[in-house]
């Protein structure tokens, strides 16, 4: 007969190892979720040889009271900062629950992406943390009181996330833009955002984009900015207006997207796909064979404008030089390829 | 009830056990390292080198179907040069590749955990599964098969990406990707702990189960590396040069990370088990080879794992000096031992096959050959 045992030595290795891990485990620091700072947003400006950054925490109290409060710290490191940042808050900084990174133009047009790399290969922001630009301070932006009591940097994380195919503004992830600036031209996009004051109101406009490639940068008017989400982004949201004599009224894009071809050894065409649905009020007087003409003349205008404006810039905005690449064409290696080759923008319009 | 020894396994578990042991580790550091090298067609390379390892996979199958590779009818001092040579090739494998894991539990699973206490808990785990056996691998393998299946099956679900083919293109074979296949050779050739497992078939054998498994099996460890490669590529591009924990990183981009946060718990757990079930593998592969000589005892596969946890910790302690190691002279070795164990065992094995059907012919055409029958149901 098998004699008893208490424990026979399976569970005794087992036992064993669960000690083991325990005792362990009290041996290495473990810092609890109370003793770290969760930031909400960050800001990265650049003066001289010194970085100075942001961040906002959110805190909260008994009484369910929401505080957002920024703290700002300067230092020639990046992790120098974000020790003096843990002082400041008394807790230890994680920044990858980050929504958004607001970047001020200097350190995109100067800094080569020093700071931008130690966030991303060291994994301190996720690669879904939107990347943003101040229009004016990055600083100024995240101390901006706005009127629903929101901190300012959570608000735009949150507006970002939700304009996701939206006309007009694309948002950046950290990943889209490192795989942006890998690609031939080095040419990165980004909403660029502003604060503007009516009253005693304070808001964020949301409506324009910088583009730049490490030493040039433009910062691109509304108009432009559409035409760069027609040409970038596969839209299923927002309006395209138009005015036909005495009819005024707008179309809905219900789905917009594009495809950049190289055709020849030197002429890039832009193939935009567009379904419209008609929203005036007055349906029965339009006639959609002009709604259709409009709508191609106007998608026409936007991405003139933006391929343009950065062309004047030397910006590569719709990357016609990795396409040129991709399809094994010789222009490319020109430095000049830019300027030899030629844009041409068809539209297919459906109205529904 | 029949008992199975302790090294034998049935075919459906070597193809897990083959499935986990040539996957885990290229999912990891390698696709970065890969495009950093190589650039944008850097699949290439991972296609073409996990072609030759499933084809040594097959040769290491052919070997060990019925017997393990120390159960061979092959002089002993030949043995002893297999042990040798395997011993080394696991132990440089699991302290070099072993530590990339470490390192990545250590900093991307906890922020940044000494490597002696993760290197600790996985030693004692690994050791103990080592010392049990091929049999408890196999079965560990199929139990965990299910939690890896329903984190690919969630993955594919919820995974949210843009699948930009521009960044694959142009498709070029140039002298970028021989180089990367020989800097990162180290990465490759994960068989020789499964010479010493004996494979035989399942209770319920059927020539079409074994055939769908091994399709099913072949298009998996193609989906899982080169397929992750490609979507690595389009996912970030030449970019992919700064990305590190490849699989973490892709998988962390789904649908419901912008709802709730990243989900990437079910690829995390799946691939700490695969990792898991890779470490003890190439620590049972240690202590096989070191039982040869030192006879079957649990304090063997002890000292495999002190060795190791020693070299980890101590020798190595961080991912430059680890990556310096992998890409470094050894990995010729390790590619020596890791060849030529598998094919001049298979050498030998044909020949002393030939060598005993030659004397059973021999022995059946004496006139006083009445055990034939008896010699050939023997083999």
């Amino acid at each position: 007969m098998k004699k008893f045992k208490i424990i026979n030595n399976k569970w005794l290795v087992i036992v064993l190892i669960a000690a083991g891990l325990l005792v362990f485990s009290f041996l290495d620091e473990q810092r609890s979720i109370a003793g770290r700072s969760i930031v909400l947003a960050v800001t990265l400006d650049k003066m001289g040889s010194e970085y100075e950054m942001g961040i906002q925490v959110l805190k909260t109290d008994k009484s369910e009271k929401q505080e957002y409060i920024n703290y700002f710290d300067k230092g020639e490191s990046l992790s120098d900062v974000i020790d003096k940042l843990s002082t400041d808050t008394g807790g230890t900084v994680s920044l990858c629950h980050s929504l958004v990174i607001i970047l001020s133009q200097n350190v995109l047009d100067k800094d080569n992406d020093v700071a931008m790399k130690y966030f991303f290969e060291n994994e301190i922001l996720c690669n879904n943390t939107m990347v943003v630009t101040a229009k004016e301070s990055p600083k100024e932006l995240l101390t901006t009181k706005l009127s629903n009591g929101i901190g300012s940097g959570y608000y735009l994380g949150q507006t970002l996330r939700k304009m996701g195919k939206d006309f007009g503004i694309i948002p950046m992830t950290i990943k889209d833009y490192f795989m942006n600036r890998f690609r031939i031209g080095s040419c990165v996009y980004l909403p660029c955002v502003g604060v503007e004051q009516q009253g005693e109101t304070s808001y964020l406009n949301i409506s324009e984009s910088y583009v730049g490639n490490n030493e040039k940068s433009v910062i691109l008017s509304e108009e432009a900015t559409k035409g760069l989400s027609i040409v970038l982004n596969s839209i299923d949201n927002g309006t395209i207006p138009y005015v036909d004599g005495e009819i005024m009224g707008e179309m809905d894009i219900v789905k917009c997207s594009s495809k950049l071809k190289i055709e020849g050894d030197d002429k890039a065409l832009i193939q935009v796909t567009a379904t419209l649905k008609n929203s005036s009020v007055v349906p029965n007087k339009i006639d959609e064979q002009r709604c259709k003409e409009f709508a191609e003349k106007k998608i026409k205008e936007y991405v003139e404008a933006c391929y343009e404006q950065c062309k004047e810039q030397g910006l590569d905005v719709f990357y016609v030089g990795q396409h040129c690449y991709a399809y094994k064409k010789p222009i490319c290696e020109d430095s000049e390829y830019l300027d030899k080759v030629g844009l041409d923008i068809k539209s297919k319009i459906s109205l529904k | 009830m029949k008992s199975i020894p302790a090294n034998k396994i049935y075919q459906e578990q070597y193809l897990l056990l083959a499935l986990i042991s040539v996957i885990t580790l290229k999912v990891v550091m390698l696709p970065q390292y890969l495009v950093s090298t190589a650039g944008h067609n850097s699949y290439l390379t991972m296609a073409f080198l996990i072609a030759v390892e499933a084809m040594m996979i097959a040769v290491v199958y052919g070997i060990t179907k019925n017997s393990s590779l120390l159960e061979l009818d092959i002089p002993k001092w030949l043995k002893g040069v297999f042990a040798v040579l395997v011993f080394a090739s696991s132990a440089i494998k699991c302290t070099v590749l072993g530590s990339e894991g470490v390192a990545y539990i250590s900093t991307s699973l906890y922020a940044n955990v000494t490597w002696a206490f993760i290197t600790l808990a996985l030693i004692l785990v690994c050791s103990y599964l080592a010392h049990k056996g091929a049999k408890v691998l196999g079965r560990t393998c199929q139990i965990f098969f299910w939690m890896m299946l329903f984190a690919l099956v969630f993955y594919v679900t919820f995974s949210n990406f843009d699948f930009d083919t521009i960044n694959l293109m142009p498709f070029e074979v140039n002298a970028d990707l021989a180089v990367a296949g020989d800097k990162y050779i180290m990465w490759f050739g994960d068989f020789t702990p499964l010479l010493f497992m004996s494979v035989c078939p399942s209770s319920n054998n059927k020539k079409k189960r074994l055939m769908i498994w091994t399709i099913a099996t072949v298009i998996a460890l193609f989906a899982c590396t080169v397929g992750l490669m490609i979507a690595f590529i389009c996912i970030f591009g030449e970019s992919g040069s700064l990305v590190g924990n490849a699989f973490l990183t892709v998988s962390s981009l789904n649908k419901i990370a912008y709802m709730i946060g990243s989900m990437d718990l079910p690829t995390v757990c799946s691939w700490l088990f695969m990792f898991v079930i890779k470490f003890s593998l190439l620590l049972y592969a240690m202590s096989e080879c070191a039982k040869f000589f030192f006879g079957n005892k649990a304090i063997i596969s002890a000292v495999c794992g002190i060795i190791v946890y020693v070299i980890i910790v101590f020798g190595i302690g961080n991912l430059k000096t680890d990556f310096n190691l992998a890409t470094g002279w050894l990995r010729y070795f390790v590619l020596f031992a890791e060849l030529g164990v598998v094919i001049a065992a298979y050498i030998a094995m044909r020949i002393s096959k030939s060598k005993t059907s030659k004397k059973s012919a021999d022995v059946c055409a004496a006139p006083s050959g009445g055990t034939c029958e008896k010699i050939q149901n023997n083999q």
